[in-house]
């Protein structure tokens, strides 16, 4: 199992490294159970709060061409 | 004829083909007009049927949008109507007037390409010797003007390795920045789209800048054709996929009032023109954008068909999976599946 993971990190590494990528922080952008459920819930509670704010929610996200105020609407006024 | 329950909720425009660039990877093959493209009145009903069908935002696309000279009386009424408006440019035209103007508009957003971080490359793709240079002065004056601002990089083996300095560019701007792939349809030459390696070295790139940045220091995000359901990977898009929206929540209306459910489709994905049919009765009808309404996990192709996401992903982005594939529903530029790939084989 161990020599699974390694192998798919050193992959993970090398394909990073074509764009200056650092190996540590490959590694933490990987995906794990806690980013998961964090990324569930933000996006349930700011869709929500989205649609109360503006009708139809981040209407950028359903095609092309995204805008700060998706953002905004989904991770709040940062 | 009947009424559907769909929305269009986001429509993509565009009002012309003409275009004062000359990018590699047009899939559009914009520069000359078409012929017969829309008239300034049925620009205006075609915003007013929109609305009543309850579409949210209408982008204004080309070509370059704003080499027609009518495209802020557009801009305006969609406003007017209660609806938002994304102005998408390659940022050549825009000056001191233009931005005057769009702070009257209150836009959505204001997309700029920017295909390059370096004068080089982003001039040889976009085919101009000074692109590179209204590029970066038309986001400067943007920014400047509080204007809600993005890039667009589409991506291809030319600029792939200028993603760390456009990302040194952006860095605390306040612009949203939007990355995607660029897909063999148009002008670009499929030898020149990425390999799975590079696309999945891309994704990577994105996924590692949404953990190293704060969404106020770098606000990221790889497009719909940038997934999907990754075992290794987070959800690089904003919101969870849920399958291609084209004819289900979005649109695109080419210059001549032909209508699809997304711009990229080729033209066999045709529903209709607005001028021998409305823009409303063309959604309604219950045959229209048959190939994702109708959609059954049996059309699923290739290595989709044996996928547990299948039926919710509908196999991916339509366009990439038409253009490498020529099949429906069976987009190989999955995460998932390069993973399979190059990394668990």
């Amino acid at each position: 199992m161990n020599k699974k993971i390694s192998k798919i990190n050193t992959k993970l590494t090398n394909l990073g490294q074509t764009l200056g990528l650092d190996k540590t922080d490959i590694l933490k952008a990987r995906r794990t159970t806690r980013n998961i459920i964090s990324m569930a819930l933000l996006t349930g509670i700011f869709l929500l709060l989205g649609h109360i704010i503006m009708p139809g929610g981040p209407a950028g996200l359903y095609y092309t061409g995204v805008s700060i105020k998706d953002f905004k609407i989904l991770f709040g006024g940062f | 004829m009947f009424k559907t329950n769909n929305i269009p909720i986001s429509v993509v425009w565009e009002t012309t083909l003409k275009c004062n660039m000359k990018c590699i990877h047009c899939g559009s093959s914009a520069g000359q007009n078409r012929r017969n493209e829309l008239t300034t009145k049925e620009g205006l009903k075609l915003c007013e049927d929109l609305n009543k069908l309850g579409t949210r935002l209408i982008s204004l696309m080309g070509g370059e949008p704003l080499l027609r000279k009518d495209w802020n009386i557009f801009a305006h009424h969609i406003k007017n109507l209660g609806m938002n408006v994304t102005i998408m440019s390659n940022g050549f035209l825009i000056d001191e007037k233009i931005i005057s103007e769009l702070l009257k508009i209150d836009p959505y957003a204001v997309t700029i390409s920017l295909d390059g971080g370096t004068k080089k490359i982003h001039n040889n793709i976009r085919g101009l010797d000074t692109s590179f240079d209204h590029c970066i002065n038309s986001l400067k004056l943007l920014t400047d003007a509080n204007l809600p601002t993005t890039v667009i990089t589409t991506i291809h083996k030319q600029n792939l390795k200028e993603l760390p300095i456009i990302r040194d560019f952006l860095l605390n701007k306040g612009i949203a920045w939007q990355i995607q792939m660029a897909t063999p349809f148009g002008r670009f030459p499929k030898n020149l789209m990425l390999s799975k390696e590079e696309f999945y070295s891309a994704a990577l790139f994105i996924s590692t800048l949404k953990k190293q940045y704060s969404i106020k220091e770098l606000p990221v995000m790889g497009a719909h054709n940038f997934g999907y359901h990754s075992k290794i990977l987070p959800n690089i898009m904003l919101l969870p996929w849920i399958g291609c929206q084209a004819g289900l929540t979005t649109l695109g209306i080419q210059s001549d009032g032909s209508i699809k459910g997304c711009l990229s489709l080729p033209d066999n994905f045709i529903e209709g023109n607005i001028r021998k049919k409305s823009v409303i009765k063309i959604w309604n009808d219950t045959n229209s954008f048959s190939y994702n309404r109708n959609f059954k996990k049996d059309d699923l192709t290739g290595k989709c068909r044996n996928c547990k996401h299948g039926k919710r992903c509908r196999g991916g982005c339509l366009t990439v999976s038409k253009s490498l594939t020529e099949k429906n529903h069976g987009d190989p530029y999955c995460l998932r599946l390069i993973e399979d790939e190059i990394l668990f084989s």
